[in-house]
């Protein structure tokens, strides 16, 4: 394993008080990231009411109740499902999409590059609210359930941030491993796709997974944009327990549990290749 | 893979898998045909091969609330009935999200066919720009009709504000009253329910006497509030007032008006509320009220269904809300709430035709007996039959309260064409509780109003 | 070298893609909002857009809680920067030493940043509550200090605070796993030659590995200022703008007048704003931060 940052991070490399401290800071500071992670989770198996009498106690029974009705009530299977394809799919795109475009970006020169950059990242600054009437206005009669043209709005407003993200680091690539491959011989595309792609991994994942929680827990498209129920999505599944008059918390907590599984999944799944890639950087270089 | 990881990542995808799993088995759910099905053997009978129609419903009721098995009920009946009719149902239950999905279709131009929308002369834009139907057509069929309690259709005759026709049609209504914990008035040694503000207040001072809250209320969601301002102003200056300043006849700067917001301040000031009710929201209020915590709430009839489903469903009795003694004249000056459907105002015959077929059922006699028995919610309909043995006794209380109404009113601002009024009044009402004065809550209203005339 | 930085057919070809799904699906739009901030329109398909020139930016900047909201999102902005960042890197800095159990303490963070909005809204509502109904209070009084109990969701002194804490709660995970990848990707040789050159020291170290991560914690801090600005869902969620509008940020208000009070002309104004604010302090903050060349 990476034994050299053992070494070589400041904080540890000195004696142990740098590591004890290091603990120290980390464990406080997932008490706070976690304790109301952990209110949620006793909710969950609490009835609604004494969620709000006895807030901090641990559950005496684990009371599945809240987790059926999520399921049934909230069509939870379902929206599960559609969130996960949809997410995937326009996921995919974006990445596609915004890696090929940041290329010329970041490591190539031409004439206005300063001005395509702005173009592109100056899409990032408009509240989605404020395009919403413009874009069902446009595209609502088509767009409706229409899953193809949804993937590809979402899309078109994931890319500016996606490219600022992946073009800060696709910057710092030194120039000299693109030249080897050049002198090498490969054309602009091999060039992209052997080199610079897996040494920016890193933006990638970080990029893969911020998309991914913007899309998971996007909801003003799918409530515009999708009426069919059984195309709906899992962000307005969690929607459909609040009630003006009649609210379920019980529900809603387990609800909340349920839709937290996917993206913490595909972090995990994530961090593994991120390190792999780290691994393979470190031996190269 | 380190094994803790591994352990960890084989789960979660292992629950990954078992969802989508199931969501394939679920996706597919049995149509319920034995209740229907003579009624439906009938009507299949007689319609001919009729061309598919499919026409977009769009209501509250989806998720927890309490009408939402009303509704698919009805629509599972409703398909078997006509079956060339398909009805998509669009409802959402949270009103954020429903506000923006209706305001994006009426600005695309594609409303729902039958669908809900708050507010009565804010819709009036939408009435003279051809998005909601004259339904004055519908009000052909007496038998629909006659089932109807009188003067129902009133509230959306917009004739009152300059356009001609009957818009809305009516569905529930939910009056409003206080409900009180008998087991904690007798408590505070109280023998009579209040019948006049002064008693009212009397009635408060028992109540703190006795450390008990008098009157809970959840202001967190502003239309508690905003009811209680409802209620001062029509037993104050009357339902009729109110309207005036709707029509821009009045001024919330006037001086009575002024005074009605003083009123409510002073209840606050008074103790008659519990401390910080800015910051508790409508689930606690009920939630502490139905725990025998508070003696008295103001709510309305909807909220008899939590009752009945709460431990202390015996001790809850209901009383009107006092009038003040020196106004005898408003004592039945009450606040109700119609409930109502609009219908699309672009809609091809066929459509219209399927649409019509769809109100006269979810607001036809059957249906709408079905609503009150099983979820006892006051119908807009007096022609209905339902076993009264198997209704509570506060239900029937409320629903004899109902025929003692002679001048109802609905929310101030159902009067006012400023949609931005519902916001703006409660807002301020807060503002006020909070520490502005009420000339200062005024006038905030006033301003709103004056801006928009520009 | 340079003919090959410069071939035009791959950069048109390479850029194309993305060009047209943003352009098409995105950039109309926008464009088409900017338009309609010229106009009135009350949001009735049909009905006509009427030309009011400045009249909403001249309405806007009359309207008293335009400036209270411009008042709070520069509030929740600046103070977003300084709580996230230099926090999140700092866990980013601790978790690159790699030590035992790394891996549990990043998914830690993380699972912040991977609740939905609304949950975490609701949440927090419950921790901030007033009277017996806020954890916080509980707590407070549980330890003897009841008197610090407050309605902390209604004070004006306190009330954008909830929220921009509830926001920094979740949004650590965020700059930490941005921090991490930069810390990780520097490069092992300057390491280790500053490691040879004796710097062990904390202090000497931060002037090491910081200036290696320099354009990432700039990135972040575009970022933030971006989010923040436009910030919506849990600052609705959490109070509405409320109570009477003492929280309201551009974007609620953009919301209730475009939604809610069918002023989509005064929307548009609104969103116009944002836009030119959120362009201005970007390149505001990417001034300041300018590396100078090594």
């Amino acid at each position: 394993m990476s034994s050299f940052f053992e070494k070589y991070n400041p904080i540890t490399n000195s004696k142990a008080r740098g590591k004890f401290l290091t603990y120290i800071f980390l464990s406080a500071f997932s008490i706070i990231a976690l304790f109301p992670l952990y209110f949620v989770f006793i909710s969950a198996f609490k009835k609604s009411s004494d969620i709000f009498l006895n807030p901090l106690a641990f559950p005496n029974t684990f009371n599945l109740d809240n987790f059926r009705r999520a399921w049934e009530l909230g069509n939870i299977s379902v929206y599960f499902r559609n969130s996960v394809i949809y997410t995937g799919v326009t996921l995919i795109v974006i990445l596609l999409v915004s890696t090929f475009a940041t290329y010329p970006l970041s490591r190539m020169k031409f004439r206005f590059q300063s001005v395509v950059f702005i173009f592109f990242i100056s899409g990032m600054m408009i509240p989605i609210q404020s395009t919403i009437i413009p874009l069902s206005y446009t595209f609502g009669k088509i767009a409706k359930d229409n899953i193809p043209m949804i993937v590809l709005l979402f899309a078109a407003f994931q890319i500016p941030i996606t490219i600022f993200l992946l073009n800060g680091f696709m910057k710092g690539i030194p120039v000299e491993l693109e030249e080897a491959a050049i002198i090498d011989g490969c054309t602009h595309f091999e060039v992209f796709w052997k080199v610079i792609i897996p040494l920016s991994t890193p933006a990638i994942v970080t990029a893969a997974i911020f998309n991914f929680l913007s899309i998971w827990n996007n909801l003003l498209f799918p409530l515009v944009f999708i009426s069919k129920k059984n195309l709906q999505v899992m962000s307005i599944g969690l929607l459909s327990f609040f009630a003006e008059m009649t609210s379920d918390y019980g529900g809603v907590m387990a609800a909340i549990v349920v839709a937290m599984v996917p993206p913490l999944l595909a972090y995990i799944l994530l961090q593994e290749k991120v390190e792999k890639g780290l691994m393979a950087g470190s031996i190269k270089g | 893979m380190g094994s803790t990881k591994k352990v960890t990542f084989t789960i979660l995808s292992t629950i990954l898998i078992i969802s989508m799993l199931l969501s394939g088995c679920t996706s597919t759910k049995p149509t319920n045909q034995s209740e229907g099905s003579s009624k439906a053997a009938e009507t299949a009978a007689e319609t001919k091969a009729e061309e598919k129609v499919t026409i977009r419903i769009m209501t509250r009721y989806s998720g927890t609330d309490a009408t939402t098995p009303i509704l698919e009920a009805a629509l599972k009946e409703f398909a078997v009935m006509y079956p060339y009719i398909t009805v998509q149902n669009d409802s959402v239950n949270d009103e954020a999200a429903y506000n923006n999905k209706l305001k994006t279709d009426i600005a695309t131009g594609s409303p729902p066919n039958f669908f809900y929308m708050p507010g009565v002369a804010s819709n009036v834009e939408y009435a003279k720009n051809g998005l909601l139907m004259d339904i004055t057509p519908l009000m052909e069929d007496k038998e629909f009709m006659d089932g109807f309690i009188p003067g129902m259709f009133e509230t959306w005759n917009f004739e009152q504000y300059g356009v001609e026709g009957y818009y809305g049609i009516p569905f529930s209504i939910g009056v409003e009253n206080f409900y009180y914990n008998k087991d904690l008035f007798a408590k505070a040694g109280i023998e009579q329910v209040p019948e006049t503000m002064e008693d009212l207040y009397e009635v408060i001072d028992k109540l703190k006497a006795a450390d008990i809250v008098p009157w809970e209320v959840g202001a967190k969601a502003t239309w508690r509030t905003g009811h209680i301002h409802n209620f001062l102003m029509y037993k104050y200056l009357g339902v009729d007032m109110v309207k005036a300043l709707g029509s821009r006849d009045a001024k919330w700067t006037d001086p009575e008006v002024v005074a009605t917001l003083e009123l409510l301040k002073d209840l606050k000031d008074r103790g008659a509320f519990q401390p910080n009710l800015e910051g508790e929201d409508y689930d606690t209020e009920k939630a502490n009220f139905l725990s025998g915590k508070a003696a008295m709430v103001l709510n309305g009839s909807w909220f008899v269904g939590d009752v009945i489903n709460s431990d202390i469903k015996d001790k809850i009795g209901m009383f009107p809300f006092p009038y003040f003694s020196d106004k005898p004249q408003f004592k039945d000056d009450v606040s109700v709430f119609p409930q109502g459907f609009y219908l699309s105002g672009k809609m091809t015959e066929a459509e219209k035709d399927a649409t019509f077929k769809w109100v006269k059922f979810f607001c036809g006699k059957e249906l709408q007996s079905k609503m009150v028995s099983e979820i006892q919610r006051l119908s807009a309909r007096d022609d209905i039959k339902v076993d009264e043995s198997k209704l509570s006794p506060l239900f029937l209380d409320v629903q004899n309260f109902v025929s003692t109404i002679k001048n109802p009113g609905g929310d101030s601002f159902d009067f006012d064409p400023l949609p931005s009024m519902q916001d703006r009044t409660r807002n301020s009402i807060i503002g006020m509780l909070l520490g502005n004065s009420a000339i200062e809550a005024a006038e905030e209203i006033q301003n709103e109003i004056d801006r928009s005339i520009q | 070298m340079d003919i090959y930085r410069k071939k035009l057919s791959v950069i048109v070809l390479f850029l194309l893609p993305a060009f047209i799904i943003y352009f098409i699906f995105g950039v109309v739009p926008i464009v088409q909002s900017v338009y309609f901030s010229f106009f009135e329109w009350p949001g009735i398909f049909g009905v006509a857009l009427k030309p009011v020139g400045f009249k909403n930016f001249i309405n806007m900047v009359n309207y008293k809680e335009f400036w209270i909201a411009v008042k709070n999102v520069l509030i929740f902005t600046v103070l977003n920067i300084i709580i996230q960042i230099p926090i999140g890197y700092f866990l980013a800095i601790l978790l690159s030493s790699f030590c035992k159990g790394y891996r549990f303490f990043k998914t830690v963070f993380f699972s912040s940043v991977v609740l939905p909005i609304t949950a975490t809204a609701l949440l927090w509502k419950f921790i901030w509550g007033a009277n017996e109904n806020g954890l916080l209070n509980v707590l407070l009084t549980k330890i003897g200090l009841g008197e610090l109990s407050a309605a902390w969701m209604l004070q004006p002194s306190t009330a954008l605070l909830t929220v921009i804490i509830a926001n920094a709660w979740c949004g650590l995970g965020y700059h930490m796993t941005i921090g991490f990848a930069a810390v990780t990707g520097i490069s092992e040789d300057v390491l280790e030659s500053a490691q040879i050159d004796g710097a062990t020291g904390l202090r000497r170290i931060f002037l090491i590995i910081v200036p290696m991560i320099w354009e990432s914690i700039r990135t972040s801090i575009v970022l933030v200022i971006i989010g923040s600005l436009k910030v919506f869902d849990i600052v609705f969620v959490m109070t509405e703008g409320g109570p009477n509008g003492i929280t309201h940020v551009l974007s609620t208000l953009l919301y209730y007048e475009a939604f809610k009070y069918n002023n989509y002309g005064l929307g548009s104004a609104i969103s116009v704003t944002i836009f030119a604010l959120s362009i201005v302090m970007a390149i505001i903050s990417l001034r300041l931060t300018r590396q100078k060349e090594l």
